[in-house]
């Protein structure tokens, strides 16, 4: 009897799609059809989840797959899931093709119980690893399954863990290896249906008949010894760009000990010291995972026993200065084309990296005033207000104020609103004065101390959001305005910009061309911007920051756009044109899915 | 007959901690600071006319003043309320099941305050950066915690909203900004709107430390 297929080995061709086992699945499976070193693995389905919602329970046909999956990683490995000699342990994790909020969190070193510490601790020689290995699993399987809120992490047996989720109420944690898969997979189905899931959802038109898929993969231990660690490698450099690797490295740690940031873990050169051969063959890993996705990676890793493993690999994330960099030298490479390049880099990170900074021969010759913490980014400079009535009049009559006070609260919005930049005696980053000013793109420094706006009021001064320091008087700001790589950003910009971008109306544009949306119509839709631009040559306003703006307005025939920050608008001004030549080009083939 | 109803009946009224009439509107102006009539209603879980009759009375007395449509307390209307709650709240500030409702707020209210700002900053490699929300995942997680606060605050609050229901006009508030959350609209969570999660969540953490007579401690 045949019937259908509810679980799919993983690292087979043809390589399963993300809409059928997840998209954490399918970055597995990816990496071991390119030959990388991945633990062995296998999903079942999001058709199997699907089922198992359906009817409440697994589908008859599924343990047997599931046994048989199981087994040949059993051979693969030359363990034994479940045995007291020498065990498997597997992690499950979670799997839809989007991610939301809701899906069951990964569980690690599934399939332990004391007698399988006690094999672990014999086999590897530490009793150690085997204890914390087992109290790891009981303190995710608490949170995760059984969804334990209460702090686990404190606990470091296994013992101590089981007894604390019986008094909390949670429940029991089961000691028989196989309960543990098959309640965990049951769970990881479930999520599914979590309140948070379903809302999720509701609000963003997701069918509900879905469902996630769930993987399973055998454990690699980062807890081993003193050859064992975890980390993350980043194949360029996520602050500077530069096309140098960049990462973090745990010794003796597992899994999500780096991700979660709840042990504080080295630069990678720690790794490059203590076993330079993993390090090689990391680095060279991560330069075939970037040829082959075109981007910069994050790749998490594990090494056991001096063994080299990948988990997972993604598109790095990096800082704006670091978008630039990397979007221009992997033109420059080939690894991408120009007009991929400028899709890389978004208008607002252009923005962020050309925001004014103070030069340290500026601070090191002034004179500083007060120090705090560093609360939101950027520089601020003007007299030193207290209250917000006085701000708020002060800055109606132009003065560039910034507002002191004790603390913030909600009704000193308007005041924060004025201000170009905030400062405050008490509180720390998750302060009220430092949660709004965030929210608002506005430089702010928190806990400078009581005293502090007596001192500061009726003063000029200058504030650096990212250092927490205020200095006395206004100081020169230094605006790192197309140098480098943003240059050249900006330079394969302006060959393929669908308008003009100008710091003023030229000349040449008669006054009646000129089309200034800021005091008519500040914040319009595309369609609205596509009428009032028509029979219109030049047009301002800061809606024209935004890339349908353009688009609308290049549409309606305009030839240039004033704008204050000029590369960040050049680049949305390419951006239309290589948007459109994209979607020309896929309309021609027949969109994506005919192609 | 369980503890509480004995209470209840000793005290003489059917709920001894809830606040109603202008002593609510004090309360709840007290918390705001500063409020319009229409956000006034909202907060204290009013319709416009009992509202309107309650602030008319007390700017008569001077205890609230009028700034076009603005309202404040005057000194005089925050010695009434400080004194008002001192009597009314009295068995509540007592009481030893409330004292430890506030304590699982506070530590909800740290685990809060973590997720606005891991909302808006994220480390790469280390080092903060604007959250410019284009990492799905990382925002999924953001909301899952954000859940999670969510939940937590729903157990909290629940024992309270039976004692006054206006502590349920707080969970309504939220619950409409996470549904906005949900949908992307990030600015709902954090602070500049008045609809925000985080401004909700200010007014409630200040709404409880007066009730409590407790000093802030961030």
């Amino acid at each position: 009897m045949s019937g259908p297929t509810w679980v799919r080995r993983l690292g087979e061709h043809p390589l399963p799609p993300a809409a059928e086992v997840g998209g954490k699945a399918a970055g597995v499976a990816h990496m071991l059809s390119l030959g990388l070193p991945v633990p062995p693995a296998f999903v079942l389905t999001v058709a199997a989840g699907r089922e198992y919602l359906r009817d409440g329970e697994f589908p008859e046909t599924m343990p047997a797959q599931v046994r048989a999956e199981l087994s040949r990683v059993e051979r693969d490995l030359g363990l034994v899931f479940g045995d007291h000699d020498r065990p498997l342990l597997v992690s499950v994790r979670s799997g839809a093709a989007v991610s939301m909020p809701g899906m069951m969190d990964t569980l690690l070193n599934v399939g332990i119980n004391d007698e399988i510490e006690a094999a672990l601790a014999a086999r590897w020689g530490s009793a150690r690893f085997a204890r914390d290995t087992h109290a790891r699993f009981c303190r995710m399987y608490a949170r995760v399954v059984l969804g334990d809120r209460t702090p686990l992490d404190h606990l470091d047996t296994a013992a101590a863990v089981r007894d604390a989720v019986r008094s909390s109420g949670a429940g029991e944690i089961p000691t028989d290896p196989c309960r543990q898969l098959w309640d965990a997979l049951g769970a990881v189905f479930e999520s599914w249906r979590s309140r948070r899931a379903v809302s999720y959802r509701r609000h963003h038109g997701i069918e509900e008949d879905g469902g996630t898929a769930a993987t399973v993969q055998a454990m690699v231990y980062g807890n081993l010894d003193d050859r064992s660690g975890t980390g993350v490698l980043f194949t360029r450099d996520p602050i500077s760009g530069r096309r140098e690797p960049y990462g973090e490295y745990l010794a003796a740690g597992q899994g999500e000990d780096v991700v979660s940031g709840s042990t504080d873990p080295r630069p990678l050169a720690d790794l490059a010291e203590r076993m330079p051969e993993v390090h090689a063959a990391l680095l060279a890993a991560g330069r075939r995972l970037e040829q082959v996705a075109r981007d910069a990676q994050d790749v998490e890793f594990t090494v056991q026993s001096g063994l080299l493993v990948l988990l997972q690999t993604r598109t790095a994330k990096r800082a704006p200065a670091a978008a630039i960099r990397m979007a221009v030298e992997m033109a420059e490479e080939g690894l991408i084309t120009a007009e991929e390049a400028l899709l890389r880099v978004s208008p607002d990170q252009v923005r962020m990296a050309t925001r004014p900074s103070l030069d340290q021969a500026v601070t090191s010759a002034a004179r500083t005033l007060r120090t705090g913490v560093a609360a939101s980014p950027g520089i601020a400079a003007g007299v030193a207000v207290a209250g917000v009535a006085d701000a708020v009049e002060r800055a109606k009559a132009g003065t560039d104020v910034i507002l002191v006070a004790a603390t913030t609260r909600p009704e000193d919005l308007e005041g924060m609103l004025v201000a170009r930049g905030v400062v405050t005696e008490l509180g720390g980053s998750t302060s009220h004065a430092a949660v709004v000013c965030r929210s608002l793109g506005k430089p702010c420094v928190v806990g400078c101390g009581e005293g502090a706006a007596e001192s500061l009021v009726g003063r000029q001064v200058t504030m650096d959001g990212s250092a927490g320091v205020i200095y006395d008087g206004v100081l020169p700001t230094h605006t790192p305005v197309d140098t480098g790589p943003l240059s050249t950003l900006v330079s394969l910009a302006r060959t393929r910009a669908a308008v003009g971008v100008v710091a003023e109306t030229p000349s040449t544009v008669v006054p009646e061309n000129v089309l200034n949306l800021d005091e008519t119509f500040p914040d319009g839709d595309p369609e609205e911007i596509f009428e009032l631009c028509k029979g219109v040559e030049c047009v301002s306003g800061t809606v024209f920051g935004r890339e349908d703006a353009i688009a609308a307005a290049a549409r309606a025939g305009v030839r240039w756009v004033v704008a204050t920050d000029l590369a960040a608008t050049w680049l949305a001004a390419a951006a239309v044109t290589v948007r459109q030549r994209t979607t020309r080009v896929l309309d021609r083939h027949g969109g994506v899915d005919g192609a | 007959m369980t503890g509480r109803d004995v209470l209840s009946c000793a005290a003489g009224a059917g709920r001894p901690d809830r606040l109603h009439g202008r002593l609510l509107v004090l309360h709840v102006l007290a918390v705001r600071k500063a409020a319009t009539a229409q956000s006034l209603a909202v907060s204290a879980g009013l319709d416009q006319a009992t509202l309107a009759g309650a602030l008319d009375s007390a700017v008569a007395d001077d205890l609230v003043a009028d700034f076009d449509g603005t309202f404040v307390l005057t000194e005089a209307g925050e010695e009434a309320v400080t004194q008002g709650l001192r009597t009314r709240l009295a068995g509540m500030r007592a009481d030893a099941e409330v004292a430890a409702l506030f304590e699982r707020f506070e530590a909800v209210n740290r685990t809060a305050l973590a997720v606005f700002t891991d909302s808006q900053t994220l480390r790469i490699g280390g080092t903060p950066v604007p959250n410019d929300h284009s990492d799905a995942d990382y925002d999924s997680g953001v909301l899952d915690r954000l859940w999670d606060v969510h939940e937590t605050l729903e157990r909290v609050l629940g024992p309270l909203v039976e004692r006054d229901p206006r502590f349920g006009q707080y969970l309504r508030r939220l619950a409409a900004a996470l549904a906005e959350i949900e949908q992307g609209r990030w600015e709902l969570l954090n602070g500049v709107r008045e609809d925000a999660y985080h401004t909700a969540w200010f007014e409630l953490h200040e709404d409880l430390l007066r009730t409590l007579d407790r000093e802030r401690r961030e």
